[in-house]
């Protein structure tokens, strides 16, 4: 099958580099790193290596934010290793932790650390190669190994393979004209995967990519890094939004030509806001659970195409990449009828064939449609299919509660709250009460809890409607940037 | 202390949940703990209303330390009142 080829897939960044060559490629506060350089920092790691841990599958990395990172997982990628990334920022148990479970005792960095139990090997002083080691043709271990977020609970490896990653490039490169006079910004953790198109995507295009600079206040770093680099291609989580929002009226960014956003879902009001500080950009939102690699379907937004498919104010998910199948199911995992909504189940060459250690309940299983067997993963989002061909996101099929014998949508309440609220940060949460569940809406910020309650009453049935509002200062955000649910239940107990 | 720093003190003390907090025109997201991107937005937020001020996105980015808020700040009133 010609859409599962083992080969690294970051046998395009040495494709890249015949053109790019003296071309920035990685750009940090401290300097540029060149094509050239980065080629012979990767060669140069392949052989250390190859000559130091060449029996090890897996190879942690610290991510250092910085052209020495990105070099080991291209070297470890070149000689078919898996790279575990670490963020340095986690407590030091959590890592261990990680590592342990990833079967991993090495870890590469390019800055002096220490990881108690862990062989820390310091790349830093690497850069000068003996020979241009070949790259393997084939490598049967996946690429990356990624730790699910912990906000649904315990965190699942999820190894993903090199004929994953060759599909999403395959249609991302083709699908956007990325070139060499590009210049991405990476404001992600390599342990988040939108991290991986967005440096791969600069890397394979010739382009630059410029590191955002951990400080303390990222909004201000990214709208910083905008300005200064004349940024071109974005990627962002959209609750960025929420925070850039009561700025819009002073944020224009001329050069800006692409703004993505994926990993939680973007709202149309949101959206139309930001469309006026990019004046020469298309923003894309896009959508795909870690093991579906990155993302896998994406949506073009426009105003007014966008306004009339936006359900509950959620911009749809779009369109699935070529290759990718979807499967709607009930919850007694039968195909719901077309135009019905149903949990979104995909197949296709982007989706892994399990988690680590082969750990799976009931995300992936066999169904045969259309005479064809296929098997699929279950991403636990209820979509509908728009006519336009578009999925539109509805909720998470966990979080669909049962209040007085009626289904409720949190987030349905989550939509009408955020739109009587400024498109504020919110979350409505179903909490156990006595033997059953009500809801619980979490809102950052202050205001008058009853005069929300009336407002949310006169548009919502009964059951739909929280039964108490907390405000809370800051909303608590997992390192994706994803407002982290299991911190919020806390504050009922 | 100025009467904005002190004013700006109680601001701060109520964003942060400290009421033991005090600050100086040093002060910063370094020396102050919470004091992050998000807390920044809650700040500014909080310190507009209390001073009845809209601060500009260039002012907000220049702030880096509660000297810098004050001196904004003073500067805000100062228009406000000659207008």
């Amino acid at each position: 099958m010609d859409n599962f080829r083992e080969e690294p897939f970051t046998i395009r960044f040495i494709k890249a580099c015949e053109k790019a060559d003296d071309g920035p490629a990685i750009i940090t506060e401290t300097g540029n790193c060149s094509y050239r350089t980065l080629l012979q920092m990767v060669y140069a790691q392949m052989e250390f290596i190859a000559g130091t841990i060449a029996n090890e599958s897996v190879v942690a990395v610290a991510d250092q934010n910085d052209a020495f990172t990105y070099a080991s997982f291209i070297a470890l990628n070149l000689l078919g290793k898996t790279w575990l990334p670490v963020s340095i920022r986690n407590p030091e148990a959590w890592n261990r932790n990680i590592l342990t479970n990833a079967g991993s005792s090495i870890l590469l960095s390019s800055k002096e650390i220490e990881l108690k139990g862990i062989r820390v090997l310091n790349t830093s002083g690497i850069h000068t190669p003996q020979q241009c080691m070949k790259p393997v043709s084939v490598s049967s271990q996946p690429a990356y190994l990624l730790f699910t977020s912990g906000s649904t609970g315990t965190p699942k490896g999820v190894p993903v393979k090199n004929h994953c990653l060759h599909a999403f490039f395959d249609f991302m490169l083709g699908a956007y004209e990325f070139q060499a006079s590009d210049r991405f910004l990476q404001i992600y953790e390599p342990s988040f995967d939108v991290s991986v198109f967005v440096a791969f995507g600069a890397l394979f295009s010739g382009a630059g990519l410029y590191l955002l600079p951990r400080k303390k206040f990222l909004f201000q770093e990214i709208v910083q890094m905008l300005e200064l680099y004349s940024i071109t291609v974005l990627s962002m989580v959209p609750s960025v939004l929420n925070y850039l929002e009561p700025y819009f009226k002073d944020l224009r960014f001329e050069k800006l030509r692409y703004s993505f956003f994926s990993g939680d879902k973007l709202l149309h009001a949101l959206a139309e806001g930001w469309s006026g500080c990019i004046p020469h950009a298309r923003i894309i939102n896009s959508y795909g659970p870690t093991e579906t690699t990155i993302v896998c379907s994406h949506y073009p937004w426009n105003r007014h195409q966008s306004e009339t498919e936006s359900l509950n104010g959620i911009v749809p998910l779009g369109k699935l990449f070529p290759g990718m199948h979807a499967l709607l199911i009930d919850e007694h995992k039968k195909e719901v009828a077309r135009g019905e909504a149903g949990e979104l189940c995909l197949s296709g060459p982007q989706v892994i064939d399990e988690y680590m250690g082969g750990v799976s309940e009931d995300e992936f299983f066999e169904c045969t449609t259309s005479g064809i067997s296929r098997t699929y993963f279950r991403t636990g989002d209820k979509v509908k299919l728009h006519p336009s061909g578009n999925f539109l996101f509805i909720g998470r099929t966990d979080y669909q509660v049962k209040i007085n014998g009626y289904r409720v949508e949190p987030e349905e309440t989550e939509a009408v709250l955020a739109s009587l609220n400024n498109h504020k940060l919110c979350a409505v949460i179903p909490i156990k009460e006595n033997g059953g569940e009500v809801l619980y809406a979490f809102l950052e910020g202050r205001g008058d809890e009853q005069n929300l309650l009336s407002q949310l009453r006169k548009v919502l049935p009964a059951p739909s409607v929280p039964r108490k509002i907390i405000f809370i200062d800051t909303m608590p955000m997992n390192r994706n940037g994803k407002i982290d649910r299991q911190e919020l239940i806390k504050f009922v107990k | 202390m100025s009467q904005t720093l002190e004013e700006l003190n109680l601001v701060f003390c109520d964003v942060f949940r400290n009421k033991a907090l005090v600050l100086s025109p040093d002060s910063n997201a370094s020396t102050i703990e919470g004091w992050d991107s998000l807390t920044q937005m809650l700040l500014v937020a909080a310190v507009e209303k209390h001073f009845g001020i809209t601060f500009t996105l260039n002012e907000v980015m220049g702030f880096k330390n509660a000297g810098d808020i004050v001196t904004t700040i003073d500067a805000s009133l100062s228009k406000k009142v000659c207008r």
